[in-house]
């Protein structure tokens, strides 16, 4: 939910483009923003990275078109949700999204902040599941914001949540988590 | 799914949620990463701008003028008393500029 900080500083930086402002609100939402993408990218550090100052660039430079109709955070979400839909469609003829995989070992550049079981765990969703997933386990949205983030219907977006769960209990089962 | 499942994986995924990524300079990179604000053609109207005042001041002397006006005023600050001193106009220049310093520093803020 929007505080009445972000309301002010979304407005300094859309009517006098106050970069001081912007550096306030990358600071604040920097943190979820990354780990949306590592859970995407699979603990990919640098990718997430890139992809959310990417997403942060766009939101800057289109910060005029934010309406209020939602809160800032489902906004920078969706651009969020955007740019990395943008990124598997360039990148899916050659890697494939559903071809990222969680080796057992680290690689240079590999996040293991969030621990690499959740990585494997994400691993074995499909990538629409996995942003449903993660935005409202990791997240904690609710539907209806997951629903305006990827431009789903709910009805959607929950059987996404119903299938990824499913997976996740086995493979928790599987794995020895009780 | 049972409800034994979705606490398992609530609580699976408890741990991440509560993990915030430290910053490691992440918003000095995206900082650095903004676009200018001004246009292309806002560069190139300055540099017309600019070009155009230094050719009139070449046609016109211009460094001529000032310097004449320099003299004047120069004259005029030496020829000036105390007692002729307007404490209004005096206070309305200061709260101008006073204004005018706060607004710039609000605006930077």
């Amino acid at each position: 939910m929007d505080t009445p900080n972000d309301i002010s500083l979304v407005t300094q930086v859309a009517v006098f483009r106050n970069r001081r402002a912007f550096d306030r609100l990358v600071r604040k939402y920097q943190s979820s923003v990354r780990r949306f993408f590592l859970s995407q990218t699979l603990g990919d550090a640098q990718l997430s990275d890139d992809l959310a100052q990417d997403t942060f660039v766009k939101a800057y430079m289109n910060m005029a078109r934010f309406r209020g109709l939602s809160s800032f955070s489902t906004w920078l979400f969706r651009i969020a949700y955007n740019v990395f839909y943008d990124y598997t469609r360039s990148h899916y003829r050659t890697d494939g999204l559903d071809t990222l995989s969680v080796s057992g070992m680290p690689a240079c550049g590999h996040d293991t902040t969030m621990g690499m079981d959740i990585y494997a765990a994400l691993a074995r969703l499909r990538p629409e599941e996995r942003s449903c997933i993660t935005l409202q386990l990791i997240d904690g949205l609710p539907i209806n914001k997951i629903s305006v983030i990827t431009g789903m219907p709910e009805g959607t977006v929950k059987s996404h949540l119903s299938r990824g769960k499913e997976k996740l209990s086995d493979y928790l089962k599987q794995n020895g988590y009780d | 799914m049972t409800e034994k499942d979705d606490i398992r994986i609530e609580k699976f995924f408890g741990e991440a949620r509560r993990i915030g990524m430290p910053d490691r300079g992440f918003s000095r990179r995206v900082m650095r990463a903004l676009p200018s604000d001004t246009s292309h053609a806002a560069h190139l109207w300055v540099t017309f701008c600019t070009l155009l005042g230094i050719i009139l001041s070449l046609v016109f002397r211009v460094w001529q003028l000032t310097a004449d006006y320099a003299e004047a005023l120069l004259r005029a600050i030496s020829a000036f008393e105390l007692s002729q001193l307007n404490i209004i106009h005096l206070f309305t220049a200061a709260a101008t500029i006073l204004a005018l310093i706060v607004r710039e520093l609000v605006h930077e803020w």
